[in-house]
């Protein structure tokens, strides 16, 4: 009969309890006098009833990788850029919603086949990419982008495209030297493109700093990250190598956050695990890098001026010049009354 | 129908107390130590549907780090006065749906990489009961149907049947009306039958 058809949808709702009671109604009557749909209509529930709802339990760690993607920067780090950021996306918002509204689809036949949009080398090249991605060839990814910059580096809409490779150099290729250069140039050629995410802004002045190491303290910090709980000694090196970097600020959040896995500590304990932390470093650097973290961390979260001071005191005393700087211009921001940074 | 608890289902373990909510402020906040919690709460619910939707372990760990990802980043789009979950299951389906529409090759292609149809070797399963067996088996069989839908079906189906979203949740995901996901769901549910005959039918 004509009326099974449009019951389709009605007997899948009602499988699942999302029909109306007029629907069910409506279906009620129908299954009364129709055998076949009847017939398939137990069929199907039983099919629901039986297929079950067991648990695939995932056997692998998706916070190591999530890590290098994410840069961990230090609540105390973040203040400044969220206010900049907070502009720049009520920016985006209103731009977005400015696109146009879905026109309804006409009826009328047509005798030409449309044409689709050309897209620019840009849009091409990025649709491209997004492709190689999905198939995790990213190093394919990231030249595609590169042939479209390469042929067509004055094209406006290029900013996109500068930014993913970026991106990708950055989180999947660990080519810093080239994540660096494309920052920059999306800094500079397309900055409201890079002020959107405060993230871009985090990298490229961590890149920046590492540049004068050959960026040998981000290669330092993968390694750290691939050993993750089992390798805390591995974040130790980087503190006591890099002391008072971005990447010894970064490389002392994740050690606490490893801590905090290994030891079943809640999200919410993060002085407790950067303390665990502390005591179990031996290198006076990576010392005197975890208490300035915790400083900062006792001033600005805790609101522990006591324990802060003692720690910023405590750095002093270590002789390391960017580390003690660090620790003095804090103490003198606490003492003349200013808060935070 | 109610969707699966989480915090029962969750073999983690965790000391924070937090509701996912809570978290999710704090993450707009943020707070990533939150997102962290996060994470090693629902990272296996985002792996179960990226799996049912991708059909392969691979792509599934990828789609639900990619959902994750970007879970973080457009932590502010989340609006408070619903569920965190369910909205991040929602971009996971989303992230999937994508892939699964993006590819060239037909979803069973895919499967036949890896299944053979043939039940486990005795001999690798000692000590495991007969029943667990069969019930990887079913999985399996189950993974294998799934693969035979198309991207909507498929889609409307998990998003239904495993996470028990509402219909009208699910239509923006597909892109859709309400009434075109209940026929989604229906195809579906009439492919399956005929996939998993003999396993439910006498």
């Amino acid at each position: 009969m004509k009326n099974c058809e449009n019951l389709q949808g009605t007997m899948a709702a009602a499988f699942y309890g999302e029909a109306s009671e007029d629907e069910r109604a409506e279906l009620d009557a129908h299954l009364a006098t129709c055998s076949d749909c009847r017939a398939e209509y137990e069929a199907l529930g039983k099919l629901v009833r039986s297929i079950p709802r067991t648990e695939l339990p995932i056997d692998a760690d998706l916070l190591p990788e999530l890590r290098r993607r994410i840069t961990v920067v230090p609540l105390w780090r973040r203040r400044e850029a969220y206010a900049v950021a907070a502009a720049c996306i009520a920016v985006a918002f209103v731009v977005a919603s400015l696109g146009p509204a879905r026109e309804p689809e006409t009826v009328a036949p047509q005798t030409t086949v449309k044409a689709l949009p050309e897209l620019s080398p840009a849009q091409a090249a990025l649709a491209r990419a997004s492709s190689y991605e999905s198939e995790r060839n990213y190093a394919a990814a990231y030249k595609t982008l590169m042939d479209a910059e390469e042929g067509n580096a004055d094209a406006a809409d290029m900013g996109g495209v500068r930014l993913r490779m970026a991106e990708l150099a950055f989180e999947r290729l660990q080519m810093y030297k080239q994540a660096h250069k494309h920052y920059e140039d999306v800094a500079v050629k397309h900055n409201e493109l890079f002020r959107n995410a405060p993230e871009n802004g985090y990298r490229l002045e961590i890149l920046a700093e590492a540049a004068a190491v050959d960026y040998d303290s981000l290669y330092g910090l993968d390694a750290a990250r691939r050993y993750g709980v089992d390798g805390l000694e591995t974040y130790e090196n980087v503190l006591a190598k890099y002391p008072g970097t971005f990447v010894a600020s970064i490389a002392a959040a994740e050690m606490a956050d490893a801590v905090r896995q290994r030891d079943g500590l809640g999200s919410d304990e993060t002085l407790v695990a950067m303390e665990t932390a502390l005591e179990g470093c031996e290198h006076p650097l990576a010392i005197a890098q975890l208490k300035i973290e915790l400083a900062h961390l006792y001033r600005v979260n805790d609101n522990n001026v006591e324990r802060a001071r003692t720690l910023y005191n405590e750095v002093l005393a270590v002789e390391n010049p960017v580390l003690a700087q660090a620790a003095r211009s804090s103490l003198n921001e606490m003492d003349s009354g200013a808060r935070s940074q | 129908m109610a969707a699966l608890n989480p915090v029962t289902d969750n073999p983690y373990e965790s000391m924070d107390r937090r509701s996912d909510e809570d978290l999710a402020l704090a993450l707009q906040d943020g707070d990533r130590a939150a997102f962290d919690e996060l994470v090693r709460r629902h990272q296996g619910r985002v792996y179960a549907v990226a799996y049912r939707l991708s059909g392969n372990r691979e792509d599934a760990l990828d789609i639900a780090q990619e959902a994750l990802f970007k879970a973080y980043r457009k932590a502010d789009s989340w609006s408070p006065t619903g569920s965190f979950v369910a909205w991040l299951l929602r971009l996971t389906a989303n992230l999937a749906l994508d892939q699964l529409r993006r590819q060239k090759r037909r979803p069973t292609d895919r499967w036949e990489d890896g299944y053979t149809g043939e039940t486990l070797e005795t001999g690798a399963l000692e000590g495991v009961t007969e029943r667990a067996v069969r019930g990887a088996e079913i999985d399996e069989r189950i993974t294998a149907a799934l693969s035979t839908l198309s991207p909507s079906q498929r889609t409307a189906f998990v998003m239904r049947h495993y996470e028990g979203h509402a219909l009208s949740d699910i239509a923006p995901v597909l892109g859709c009306t309400v009434g075109s996901v209940k026929v989604h769901l229906f195809r579906a549910l009439r492919k399956l039958r005929v996939e998993l005959r003999d396993l439910y039918e006498d």
